[in-house]
């Protein structure tokens, strides 16, 4: 049923990017990639993707922001967002919570249960 | 006179025998006393015929006849044609009193000694008034030096006005201002204290009389401000009201705790950046490594999966190597807040055991509890007991030996704590090993490795855990026999963590 779903991953560092779009593609993913929030944000005005996963800690504009930015815009804010966290600040699981993610997964990834998280998270009401 | 005595020598003597302000008698050349009037009675106590013939050494305290203080006068009125002097005197019964007294030797027509004439004047209450005023003096001078010498500035100053009357120079080099300057001045006028902080100050010494240790800012004749810790007290300046103000410089001081803050804070964030830099490749190497053993890019022959195996393994290594390092920092920097919550323990180490039961179950080792159930909910950082439990029994089953088993039990202890302790029938710990086994990576040679890869700090990171939550850690072992871990805790962990400001 997921084989189908649209993701756009936002992800400065492209060997990690190569491994999460990877991941989701040998699932079934449709997979579109970008490097920043503020590319994230003009490919946005184009597609609309089911969930949109993006790292936190981004050069520019973090993936906190750009959540915000995408959950108070009518057309985007039905769109699931997963957050990629490293949890390295104390408090970080709140601020993602507050941000309006729908959900975290933490870094290191574990590639085995990657796509169910995805999944769970995406079909959580 | 000395015709009225020479032609009346009864009256004479009569009134001389009447004066009562002096003990005016006569010794013979030996110093045994001949006469005695009124005023000798009077202030030495004895009875005329109790002292009659008696020698007058008897007035002299011990000290002084051990001296032959009465011999030297004696001698000296008979060099010099008198002896004066002032001194402690005795009385009949013991008591001291301050006598002057003029030793005059008599003469017969020949000029020859015949004895001498002593008049004594009891001048205690003079002498005592003196001593007073001397010691009032000396304790005067002994204040002005103390307060000159004080390491801490301080100044006088009038109770109402708050003009200055003294300052001292610890006051002048702290602040940079001179004498002349201060004294006749309010440190209003002299820019040191704000008029704020002087009323504030007020209001607060009119309520309680007194301040002690107020931190206060000054600025100097710079205009630079000084951090003090001010004290002021009531104090009496020459039967005047005065306020004795004290000033500490605890400027250093401020800078340092405003550099220690700064560090603390610089640390915290390199901690967290670092963590974030080292997890980013680790994410890689972890994630690839998987997807290829996991052969979901093709099939692998078996050199190649052992290799990659390797590699993750490394990887897995390393990351909890950054976990534990961060942790330890975060704890031990204090930044690591506990989150205390209630929780039961029972939970927690059914936890712990369902997690590491495979690893146990895969090196044949047998899992025990003896849980007392009085030990219920307990407030606690559940994500760090967590931790301290899975270090504690991970190790048991990695220092074990097949077919061996692991005791968990849980008691209380007191009514404020509880013990948890970890046994296992392992390899054990010789003495050396024991007195390092909590440094950071002191490692000991496991026979059993099995998944887990040890980093050297879970030990380190347990102990520093558990004495986060005001506990403690000890251990005992028999080598070739096994370990056993005791850790106590308190059942309520006090909320503020040592080392927070």
């Amino acid at each position: 049923m997921h084989r189908h779903l649209q993701v756009l991953i936002v992800e400065d560092n492209p060997v990690n990017l190569k491994l999460t779009g990877d991941l989701l593609r040998m699932d079934g993913f449709t997979v579109h990639t970008c490097r920043s929030a503020e590319d994230a944000i003009e490919m946005l005005k184009e597609m609309l993707p089911d969930i949109l996963l993006t790292d936190i800690g981004l050069p520019g504009m973090d993936g906190l922001q750009l959540t915000r930015i995408m959950k108070a815009e009518e057309r985007t804010k039905g769109m699931k967002i997963i957050a990629i966290t490293a949890f390295a600040m104390k408090g970080d699981s709140d601020r993602v919570k507050e941000a309006g993610c729908n959900g975290y997964i933490t870094k290191p990834i574990d590639t085995r249960k990657f796509t169910l998280e995805i999944l769970e998270i995406y079909n959580r009401p | 006179m000395n015709n009225f005595k020479d032609e009346n020598p009864d009256i004479y003597r009569l009134m001389i025998e009447e004066i009562e302000d002096y003990a005016i008698l006569v010794l013979d050349e030996r110093g045994n006393v001949q006469s005695w009037n009124k005023g000798a009675e009077k202030i030495k106590g004895y009875k005329r015929e109790e002292i009659i013939g008696k020698n007058f050494r008897i007035f002299y305290t011990p000290e002084d006849r051990e001296k032959k203080l009465p011999e030297t006068l004696i001698e000296i009125a008979t060099g010099t044609g008198n002896a004066k002097g002032e001194g402690w005197r005795m009385r009949k019964d013991n008591s001291l009193f301050w006598g002057s007294i003029l030793i005059t030797p008599i003469r017969d027509q020949n000029n020859n000694i015949i004895g001498f004439s002593k008049v004594t004047r009891d001048l205690s209450d003079k002498k005592k008034a003196e001593d007073a005023e001397n010691a009032l003096k000396q304790s005067k001078k002994g204040l002005l030096s103390l307060f000159n010498a004080s390491p801490s500035g301080m100044i006088l100053t009038e109770t109402t006005s708050g003009k200055m009357l003294e300052v001292n120079d610890s006051f002048l080099s702290t602040f940079g201002f001179k004498r002349d300057e201060c004294l006749g001045r309010t440190s209003d006028e002299l820019g040191f204290a704000s008029q704020e902080t002087q009323l504030l100050f007020f209001s607060k010494l009119k309520e309680q009389g007194f301040l002690k240790n107020e931190e206060i800012p000054c600025l100097n004749s710079k205009g630079e401000v000084v951090h003090t810790l001010f004290s002021v007290e009531p104090f009496e300046m020459d039967g005047q009201p005065a306020f004795l103000c004290i000033f500490n410089d605890i400027s250093n001081r401020k800078e340092m705790e405003r550099k220690v803050i700064e560090s603390d804070r610089l640390k915290s964030e390199f901690l967290a950046s670092m963590s974030h830099e080292l997890r980013t490749p680790m994410n890689a190497i972890l994630g690839f490594s998987e997807i290829l053993i996991d052969k979901k890019v093709g099939e692998l022959n078996d050199k190649q999966l052992e290799y990659l195996k390797d590699i993750h393994a490394s990887g897995a290594h390393l990351l909890q190597l950054i976990n534990d390092v961060l942790d330890l920092s975060k704890i031990e920097s204090g930044k690591k807040e506990l989150r205390p919550e209630s929780f039961l323990l029972k939970d927690i180490v059914e936890e712990i055991i369902s997690v590491l039961a495979p690893l146990a179950i895969k090196n044949g080792i047998r899992i025990r509890t003896d849980l007392s159930p009085e030990v219920k909910n307990v407030w606690a950082d559940k994500r760090q007991f967590r931790q301290i439990l899975y270090n504690l029994v991970s190790n048991a089953i990695k220092f074990n030996v097949t077919g061996g088993s692991i005791l968990i039990s849980m008691s209380l202890s007191g009514l404020e704590h509880f013990k948890l302790t970890v046994g296992d029938t392992g390899i054990g710990i010789a003495p050396e090993g024991l007195r390092k086994l909590f440094m950071p990576f002191a490692q000991l040679h496991a026979p059993s490795s099995g998944a887990i890869e040890s980093t050297g700090l879970g030990l380190t990171l347990t102990k520093t855990i558990v004495e986060h939550h005001h506990g403690t850690i000890k251990v005992e072992s028999i080598p070739g026999k096994g370990s056993v871990f005791i850790v106590t805790l308190p059942i309520n962990t006090p909320r503020q963590a040592p080392g927070h400001a």
